[in-house]
């Protein structure tokens, strides 16, 4: 379920449900794209496997707040019960408490996870690599971040910085995760140059979905995918 | 004293200019920043010198309305103009450096969006043609919304120009106006999937579109607040498209003016704003009908915009791409090309470029799938596997492709491919060395 796609697009993030659609396809599973929008009915989302979250431009995101504030309560039994979120930047701020501003204003979050966002300075802006915590093969993930707002929790981390800033440029951590929930401030776009982590993503709803505890998984022809992966980490490390 | 300093600046900018020069490289920049570094007050000379200042700036098409502005005045008129789009404070300066009169009948200059502040500080447009705004390198530039009041807020009392398409740009609430735009036509679309920006500026509602001509230039109506594209002066109208030819007509409503069947050699409807915004400044210049119409039909883009060159029994065509409008709008144009062709993409990611790739993204790369007769495939640049990945993710079936090496490998690609058509698809940093490869062909 792609989360209000008509704001919720910023840097080429649309790239992310193209390749989740793609590798389904390559492998034979049907999946089906809703575009969550205005006028969806909120019982739409309880049927989604897994969610994406984007982040916008400032005017457009507050165009989305308003929207998204109703359905917090909804997202965060559905985080709860375990369904795949990919919220991206703006997106993972979102998930917070408050997003503090340049002029010690206070933007509330969602509040469905217990973390703030604080506007400190320069944006970090350039290309990011991490070492995922997650148990999956290759270990890199290469991106692009973008971003004002330096973010601190208590939560695991999605990675370690190997190479840029992340969540605030100083601790050395990168997103977080939550069960199934990955929040990180990497576009590029984020899934198809790390193909291992939409992979990821897609056998966790698939095990979810069906109830399996370990599911076998098509492998598929990902040269082109690692040798754009490896060219960052090339040019950037 | 002062005087002393500008002759010295003046000095060390040519000089620059001429080592540059017998070392065969860019000048396009250095020499102004020089000058500039040594008498800081050059702009203010630039601006005693011209009689009337234009300026252009928006996302896409500065570089042509540019040259076509150029093109239509420069006969009988003396001009200064940076026509080689290095359009920040050092590239107006090496423009002034390259063609110093004591005064100018018009400046015409285009203006990078973020050089606007410091450039209207010394230089006062009494034109301001605005092009349109997409997402464009938000690594440098920041957001959509940012560079629309980075626009708007430069024209200060100005006589503009605004493209009434663009929503955002035709909220512009200035006294001074007038509105151009392009009619609905055969290669209108009803949907488009490359769309920065979709709410209404006014109340923030969603916008609905009758047709979309250019990413979200299109015919808008707000059903909230009834906000809509306010009624135009300037319009082409009449929209012919003949074997990659536009023939059109150019109506201006308010002197009823109209210029009909303009002949148009270049594809891309995005052109169509740019010959529109061209005509309407020539109008108001006071240039003749049937000069202007002479004028239009005969414009050679020779700047890497859709530039053709003939090499040999075949034709290289060179599109500069930079942001995801452009590249959709560049592929569409492929697409009503029949002849057999090879397609080179080479992405860089330079500062100039934007360092985020990301933006290939936001382009839709399914209109490849449309194309006809694609011979060969070649991706090349800096970030080539980037560019290859988006096209495998694309509805177009990657099979049969070839990384290359396009300063080494761009001759024997263009020799040995059976296309007759060759497109070449550089971002900024690329252009200038692609074109210098292809001169080099055509010599041979």
């Amino acid at each position: 379920m792609n989360m209000f796609p008509e704001a919720l697009n910023l840097y080429g993030d649309r790239g992310n449900i193209i390749t989740l659609q793609k590798r389904c396809e390559w492998r034979g599973i049907k999946a089906n794209i809703v575009e969550y929008s205005f006028n969806s009915n909120q019982e739409i989302l309880k049927t989604a496997d897994i969610i994406l979250l984007g982040g916008a431009s400032d005017r457009e995101q507050a165009i989305m707040y308003s929207q998204l504030l109703n359905l917090k309560d909804l997202l965060k039994s559905l985080i709860e019960d375990g369904v795949c979120l990919l919220a991206i930047c703006g997106g993972y701020q979102l998930l917070g408490e408050a997003y503090i501003d340049a002029n010690k204003r206070v933007i509330k979050g969602l509040g469905i996870l217990d973390f703030y966002t604080r506007s400190e300075g320069k944006r970090l802006i350039g290309n990011i690599v991490i070492e995922t915590t997650l148990d999956i093969f290759p270990k890199t993930v290469v991106g692009y971040e973008n971003h004002g707002g330096r973010t601190y929790h208590g939560f695991k981390p999605f990675g370690n910085v190997l190479k840029g800033s992340g969540n605030n440029g100083r601790d050395g951590f990168e997103g977080l995760i939550y069960k199934n929930v990955i929040a990180t401030y990497l576009h590029g776009p984020l899934l198809p140059k790390n193909p291992h982590i939409a992979d990821y993503i897609l056998k966790r709803a698939l095990e979810r979905k069906y109830a399996l505890s370990k599911l076998e998984f098509q492998k598929l022809d990902d040269e082109l995918e690692y040798m754009a992966h490896n060219r960052v980490k090339e040019l950037y490390m | 004293m002062r005087n002393l300093r500008f002759y010295i600046a003046i000095f060390a900018g040519n000089m620059v200019r001429f080592l540059l020069k017998l070392l065969r490289k860019d000048a396009t920049s250095a020499p102004g920043k020089i000058a500039l570094k040594i008498y800081p007050d050059i702009l203010k000379e630039i601006d005693k010198r011209c009689k009337l200042k234009i300026f252009i700036s928006g996302t896409n098409g500065k570089t042509t309305t540019n040259n076509l502005i150029h093109w239509l005045i420069n006969d009988d008129k003396i001009v200064l103009s940076n026509l080689k789009g290095s359009n920040m404070a050092n590239g107006l300066v090496g423009a002034f450096l390259n063609n110093i009169k004591k005064s100018y009948d018009v400046g015409c200059f285009e203006v990078d969006e973020g050089s606007l502040p410091r450039v209207t500080m010394h230089l006062k447009p009494d034109i301001f043609v605005t092009t349109n705004i997409f997402r464009d390198q938000l690594d440098r530039y920041g957001e959509l919304d940012r560079v629309k009041d980075l626009i708007l807020s430069h024209i200060n009392g100005a006589l503009a120009l605004i493209n009434a398409d663009d929503p955002n740009l035709a909220s512009y609430n200035g006294e001074k106006k007038f509105y151009y735009s392009v009619d609905e036509n055969a290669l209108s679309r009803l949907a488009n999937v490359t769309l920065d920006s979709r709410f209404c500026p006014i109340c923030n509602n969603q916008l609905e579109y009758t047709f979309y001509n250019v990413g979200h230039l299109g015919k808008y109506v707000c059903n909230r607040c009834g906000y809509k594209n306010p009624e135009s002066r300037f319009v082409i109208t009449g929209i012919k498209n003949e074997d990659g030819n536009f023939i059109f007509d150019f109506v201006d409503r308010e002197s009823g003016i109209t210029i009909q069947n303009i002949r148009w050699r270049t594809g891309g409807i995005y052109n169509l704003y740019n010959v529109c915004a061209a005509m309407s400044v020539g109008v108001l210049l006071g240039i003749e009908t049937n000069k202007i119409k002479e004028r239009v039909e005969t414009f050679i883009n020779r700047l890497g915009r859709m530039e053709e060159i003939k090499i040999g029994d075949k034709k290289v065509v060179i599109s500069l791409v930079k942001n995801p409008v452009g590249m959709t709008e560049t592929l569409k144009t492929i697409a009503e090309d029949p002849y057999p062709k090879a397609i080179i993409f080479i992405l860089n990611d330079n500062a100039a470029d934007g360092k985020d790739v990301s933006w290939i993204w936001d382009a839709d790369f399914d209109i490849l799938s449309e194309i006809k007769d694609i011979r060969s495939l070649f991706f090349g640049g800096k970030r080539k596997e980037d560019i290859a990945l988006r096209v495998k993710y694309s509805s177009f079936e990657l099979k049969n492709f070839e990384f290359i090496d396009f300063e080494k490998d761009l001759k024997k690609v263009i020799s040995l491919t059976e296309a007759y058509k060759i497109y070449i698809l550089p971002t900024y940093t690329a252009l200038f060395k692609t074109k210098k490869i292809i001169e080099s062909l055509k010599k041979h």
